[in-house]
C-alpha cells in the first residue's frame, strides 16, 4: 500500500476510535438506540390507524365502530413520537451520569428539568374570533417533539457535566453527623448541586428570552436542527454521509455505527415530522428515517452486498469467491453483510473499493428520487432492522417501495459486474502467471 | 469457559456464535457461547472468561482493552475466519489465549 493511503487509513481509524470514545457521542448513540424501539412501536400505531379505524382502508370500511378506536392510536403515537424530546433528554442525562460516575437517576432527572427550565411553559393558542392569542399551562409541541430534539441534546450535555464538576465540590456538601446513613447523607450531597444546575438552567433561558426575544428551543432549532434536517434529507447530504460510511466499510470498521450520533437524531425527527404531516391531513415529506434506511439504503447489508452476491453467483468463474457468495447469500437477504465483507473480503479489496464504497450513495439516490417523483411515499411506519427483503419495505412504504428495493438492488448489480468481470481476469492472470513461474521452475 | 462475543447489534456476530458452538459440542467441551451488543457487553463483561470483537468494531479494541484489559482477556475475531464462520478455528485461538493468558 502507498503512503498516502496508509495515512488516509490510519486517520480515519483515529477519528472512528475518537468517535467511539468520545463521552457526548457516545451517550447520545445510547440515548438514541434505547429509545428506538418506541419510535418503531409509535410508527406501528399509525399502522393500526389506517388499517383499523380508517374507513376507507381500514376495518371501519366494514365494521364503523372500529373508528372509534382511533384516539386510542393516536395516544400511542402521540406519547411516543410527539413527546420525544424527553425522554431523549432523560435518556442522555442518565448515560452522561453514568460516564461521570455521579448519582444516574439524579442526572436524568435534572436533565429533564433544566430542559423543562429553558422552553416556554406556556402554549399559546390562536382562537377565531379574538384578535389576540390565548395562552395557558402547558408544555408547547414544537418544544418536546421531534423539533425539540437538539435543545434537548444541548441542554442534557451540557448540564449533566455541570452536575458532574458540582458533584466534586466537597465544599458544597452538606455535612452530616457520622452517625446518620451513607444513603441519606448522600441524598443531602446532591441538593445544592441541583439547585445550582436548575437555577442555571432558569436563569440562562429566560435571559436569552429578554435578549433576543425568542425562546432558546427555537433558536436552536432554526439556526441549527433546521439547517441539518435540511442538509440530511438533500441529495448532497445524504449520498456524502452513506458513501461515507462505506469508506469505514472499506477500512473494516462499522461505519454506520460511526455515523449513529448525527444519524439517528435526524432520522427520529424525520420519522416525527412525517408522522405529524400524515396527522394534519398532509402529505409526508421526509424520505430518509430509519425504515428508509433499511429497506433501501443498506437493503440486503450496507453497500448493497445482496447485489454482489447475485453478481458473483451469475458471473463469477472463481471457485473462492462463488463459495463466499453462497454463504453470504442468507445473511444478505436479512441485511447481514458481514460473511462476504470479511469473508471474500471487501475490506481493503481494491478491486471491489469503487462500488462497494458507491453503493452507499445508489440505495439513498434511488429513494430521494423515487420519493421526489411521487412514486415512493415517505414512510410514517418504521421498521426494524432484520426483515428480509421485500418484507421491510413493504410495511413502511407499500407494493411501492417493494418496487424500489428490487430496482435499487438491480442497479447494484449492474454497478458490481463490471468488477466481478475484472476479478475473473485478474484471477486467470494471475494463474496464468503461476503456471508459468512453476512450468520455469520445473 | 464463558466466552462473550459482540458486535455493533449482534446480529451477524450470531451466526458465527452458532458455528463454534457446534464446534465445542463435537469436541465434547462444555463452553458457555453467548453473543451481546457492544452496550450491553460492557454491563455483564465481568462474567466472562474471554471477550471475542467482532472485526468491524476494531476501533474499540484500543479504548475496551484500557477499560476492561486487566479484568479479562479481549481478542478481535481475525477477519478471514469472522467472514466464513470457522468456529472451529475461533474456538481453537480462543482457548490458546485465554491459556496462554493464564
Amino acid at each position: 500500500m502507498s503512503k498516502f493511503s496508509e495515512k488516509f487509513e490510519n486517520g480515519l481509524i483515529v477519528v472512528a476510535e475518537k468517535v467511539d470514545n468520545n463521552k457526548y457521542l457516545g451517550a447520545i448513540k445510547n440515548a438514541f438506540t434505547a429509545f428506538m424501539p418506541f419510535i418503531i412501536v409509535g410508527s406501528f400505531a399509525s399502522l393500526f390507524n389506517t388499517l383499523i379505524c380508517s374507513t376507507s382502508t381500514g376495518l371501519a370500511a366494514i365494521v364503523p365502530a372500529a373508528a372509534q378506536l382511533a384516539p386510542a392510536f393516536t395516544a400511542v403515537n402521540y406519547a411516543t413520537l410527539s413527546i420525544m424530546a424527553l425522554p431523549i433528554c432523560y435518556l442522555i442525562g442518565l448515560e452522561m451520569a453514568k460516564r461521570n460516575k455521579v448519582p444516574e437517576h439524579i442526572g436524568a432527572i435534572i436533565s429533564l428539568c433544566a430542559f423543562i427550565c429553558v422552553i416556554p411553559q406556556t402554549v399559546s393558542v390562536t382562537v377565531e374570533g379574538l384578535a389576540e392569542a390565548v395562552s395557558g399551562g402547558g408544555l408547547p409541541s414544537a418544544a418536546i417533539g421531534a423539533q425539540g430534539l437538539f435543545i434537548a441534546m444541548f441542554v442534557s450535555l451540557l448540564i449533566s457535566e455541570l452536575f458532574a464538576k458540582l458533584m466534586k465540590i466537597d465544599a458544597i456538601k452538606i455535612k452530616m453527623p457520622p452517625s446518620v446513613p451513607t444513603a441519606i447523607s448522600q441524598s443531602f450531597n446532591t441538593l445544592i448541586p441541583i439547585l445550582i444546575c436548575l437555577l442555571v438552567a432558569g436563569i440562562a433561558g429566560q435571559v436569552f428570552f429578554l435578549a433576543t426575544g425568542t425562546y432558546m428551543n427555537d433558536w436552536i432549532y432554526s439556526v441549527v436542527q433546521a439547517p441539518l434536517e435540511a442538509l440530511f434529507q438533500s441529495p448532497v447530504g445524504a449520498i456524502a454521509l452513506f458513501v461515507a460510511a462505506q469508506v469505514f466499510w472499506f477500512l473494516g470498521i462499522h461505519g454506520n455505527m460511526i455515523i449513529t450520533p448525527i444519524r439517528n437524531p435526524l432520522i427520529a425527527s424525520a420519522l416525527a415530522a412525517n408522522v405529524a404531516a400524515a396527522a394534519a391531513g398532509q402529505v409526508p415529506n421526509q424520505p430518509i428515517t430509519y425504515g428508509a434506511l433499511v429497506s433501501f439504503i443498506v437493503v440486503g447489508g450496507a453497500g448493497l452486498v445482496l447485489s454482489l452476491v447475485i453478481a458473483l453467483l451469475l458471473f463469477s468463474k472463481r471457485e473462492d469467491e462463488r463459495s463466499i457468495a453462497k454463504l453470504g447469500l442468507l445473511p444478505a437477504i436479512f441485511g447481514i453483510s458481514e460473511p462476504v465483507v470479511f469473508g471474500l473480503p471487501l475490506v481493503l479489496n481494491i478491486t471491489y473499493a469503487i462500488p462497494f464504497i458507491l453503493a452507499g450513495g445508489v440505495g439513498t439516490g434511488l429513494l430521494l428520487l423515487a420519493t421526489s417523483i411521487g412514486f415512493v411515499p415517505c414512510n410514517i411506519v418504521d421498521v426494524p432492522f432484520g426483515f428480509p427483503i421485500g418484507v421491510s419495505a413493504f410495511i413502511g412504504h407499500g407494493w411501492q417501495g417493494v418496487v424500489l428495493q428490487l430496482v435499487i438492488l438491480a442497479a447494484g448489480v449492474l454497478l458490481y459486474t463490471p468488477f466481478v468481470l475484472i476479478s475473473n481476469r485478474q484471477y486467470k492472470k494471475e494463474q496464468a502467471a503461476k503456471a508459468a513461474s512453476e512450468k520455469a521452475n520445473g | 469457559m464463558k466466552i462473550l462475543l459482540t458486535c455493533c447489534i449482534g446480529m451477524s456476530t450470531s451466526l458465527l456464535a452458532e458455528t463454534m458452538r457446534q464446534s465445542a459440542i463435537e469436541q465434547d467441551r462444555d463452553d458457555t457461547i453467548d453473543v451481546l451488543d457492544i452496550e450491553k457487553a460492557e454491563e455483564v463483561i465481568d462474567q466472562y472468561d474471554v471477550l471475542l470483537l467482532a472485526p468491524q468494531l476494531k476501533h474499540m479494541y484500543k479504548r475496551l482493552v484500557e477499560d476492561y484489559g486487566q479484568t479479562i482477556p479481549i481478542a478481535m475475531i481475525d477477519n478471514k475466519s469472522y467472514g466464513t464462520l470457522d468456529g472451529t478455528k475461533v474456538l481453537k485461538d480462543t482457548i490458546e489465549m485465554v491459556n496462554e493468558h493464564r
